[in-house]
């Protein structure tokens, strides 16, 4: 465990090192990706200053689910985009390498690669998080728990479409499709999610844990969510986790024909 | 011209094979629109709800909205791979431009999601919202007919995001920016008719992204007249073709300079 550990900060710290050694192109696209996100938001005010209140859902509300949504989002980008290109890494084989390891495959192939476009998203997300705790006076004592707890769902909700590229070839574009779609609803208010919607945002999507439900701790204090919300990403990490497993007994390597000369 | 048909019907062979990809793409637009719509349903039952349109209209508005996003293949990225790659040099070898032998590949792909979201997509809201809307079928029909328009806009404005690798080596995050300016300004979540008066109204709906997005859909709730959507794409289509043509010229000059 101790090991697994250590390997994990090393990957992460390569990981780092890897984004940082192309300084200019990552402040960049951070910035622009930064300033992308300065340009979305105004949709939500324009939205709001049409209906002000969407089932109890306010512009509060929103800066922090949109806030906690693309922090998320960035920090997997940053730390562990290998998972988005799962589907890729097996169509190509490119899983092989890491199954010689002594370490966890899941490790390797998440952690291995970065987008540097990440880091804006962080800080745009970040920055509207503590915009939000100054305009309307949020404690954010606990943003960060969430902010971690979040990127942690969003990783394992990754995890869990990209390992049905075991079972289905050719995976990637229909994965990214699910990846970006997935993220920009855990944007939209929480009081749309109700019956079966509520459902699927608690289970096999589980976009409320990553957004709707820390919102509401947030702003409520009501310890049952803080619980509700540990439990739930625990579970769904080790679900994710398992599923990905289960798949690998599937892989095989070379799955990609080709001929060498 | 039937070399580029040619391309658009392997295309088109091509993208219906991916059973898959088009299963995905498809409950993802339902989830999508879905979402939207009870959006709208919570705004009505809070009371804000617009005067004058029916939340069965407004249904139909966002179903269709919904819609131009999922009807455009993700063109940008076939020509973003091929810059970074350096395949674009093997394609410029050809008898054919390289621009339109794309162009014509994303046409084709797009008749394949056409039949799939006019079909499957126009059913589902009809029995999701119970019956067509208040104006009657035949402006389904108009902003069915102007979402092709806005879709083969979509496309060019994909390619100049695409041909964007050329300098900034990942078309990605230009397209990203690209989109939510569509959000901001095609009417997404709001009707452009609704927004507030701090918006400039009357000069969003000469752009691009309303005559792409927001305006045929706006048929669906009584707002607008076909003939001018349609001029308007047409225009805009032009600008962006002339635009497009420059664009590709420099961007040839860039590859000849750098040798692929």
């Amino acid at each position: 465990m101790v090991g697994n550990l250590k390997y994990l900060w090393a990957l992460l710290s390569i990981t780092f090192k890897s984004a940082m050694s192309q300084r200019l192109a990552m402040f960049l696209r951070g910035g622009f990706s930064f300033l992308t996100h300065f340009i979305y938001f105004p949709v939500w005010y324009v939205m709001f200053s049409f209906a002000p209140n969407i089932g109890g859902w306010t512009l509060q509300h929103s800066f922090l689910a949109y806030g906690m949504s693309i922090a998320c989002w960035g920090l997997v980008a940053l730390f562990a985009f290998g998972l988005r290109t799962l589907p890729q890494q097996i169509d190509n084989g490119e899983l092989d390498s890491y199954l010689t390891l002594p370490k966890p495959v899941l490790l390797s192939a998440a952690l291995s690669t970065s987008r540097n476009s990440g880091l804006g998203e962080v800080v745009a997300g970040i920055g509207m998080i503590i915009f939000a705790g100054i305009k309307y006076d949020i404690d954010l004592t606990f943003v960060p728990l969430f902010l971690i707890m979040g990127s942690i769902v969003f990783a394992s909700g990754i995890l869990f479409f990209a390992s049905c590229g075991f079972w289905i070839k050719q995976f990637y574009a229909s994965a990214e499709e699910i990846y970006f779609n997935f993220n920009l609803l855990s944007s939209r208010p929480a009081p749309v999610f109700s019956g079966v919607f509520k459902f699927i945002a608690l289970t096999i999507v589980p976009i409320s844990l990553m957004t709707h439900i820390p919102v509401e701790f947030i702003m409520t204090h009501q310890w049952k969510l803080l619980i509700f919300s540990i439990f739930g990403t625990v579970a769904y990490a080790i679900f994710s986790g398992t599923f990905f497993y289960i798949g690998l007994r599937h892989y095989e390597s070379g799955n990609r024909f080709g001929v060498r000369g | 011209m039937i070399k580029y048909f040619h391309f658009a019907r392997m295309a088109f062979q091509d993208y219906a094979n991916h059973h898959v990809r088009l299963a995905t793409r498809f409950c993802v637009y339902i989830l999508l629109a879905w979402v939207m719509i009870e959006m709208w349903k919570v705004i009505y039952a809070s009371g804000h709800g617009p005067a004058g349109i029916p939340l069965h209209d407004m249904g139909w508005y966002n179903g269709i909205v919904q819609m131009m996003f999922f009807l455009s293949p993700r063109l940008f990225i076939v020509i973003d791979e091929d810059v970074r790659s350096g395949n674009i040099g093997y394609f410029l070898n050809r008898p054919m431009p390289y621009l339109w032998m794309r162009l014509s590949e994303g046409v084709g792909s797009l008749c394949v999601h056409l039949i799939l979201f006019f079909t499957l997509g126009v059913g589902f809201l009809y029995f999701y919202l119970g019956g067509w809307p208040s104006d009657g079928v035949e402006t389904v029909v108009m902003a069915l007919a102007l979402l092709i328009g806005g879709s083969i806009l979509h496309l060019l404005f994909q390619v100049c995001c695409g041909l964007s690798t050329f300098w900034t080596n990942d078309a990605v995050f230009i397209y990203n920016a690209y989109m939510k300016i569509i959000l901001l300004l095609g009417g997404i979540y709001l009707p452009i008719s609704l927004y507030p008066s701090f918006m400039p109204i009357a000069f969003i709906e000469l752009l691009p992204f309303s005559a792409m997005v927001g305006a045929p859909s706006s048929l669906l709730i009584g707002v607008g007249n076909f003939w001018e959507i349609l001029m308007l794409q047409i225009f805009w289509m032009g600008v962006v073709f002339v635009f497009l043509n420059y664009f590709y010229s420099v961007c040839l000059r860039k590859v000849e300079v750098h040798g692929g």
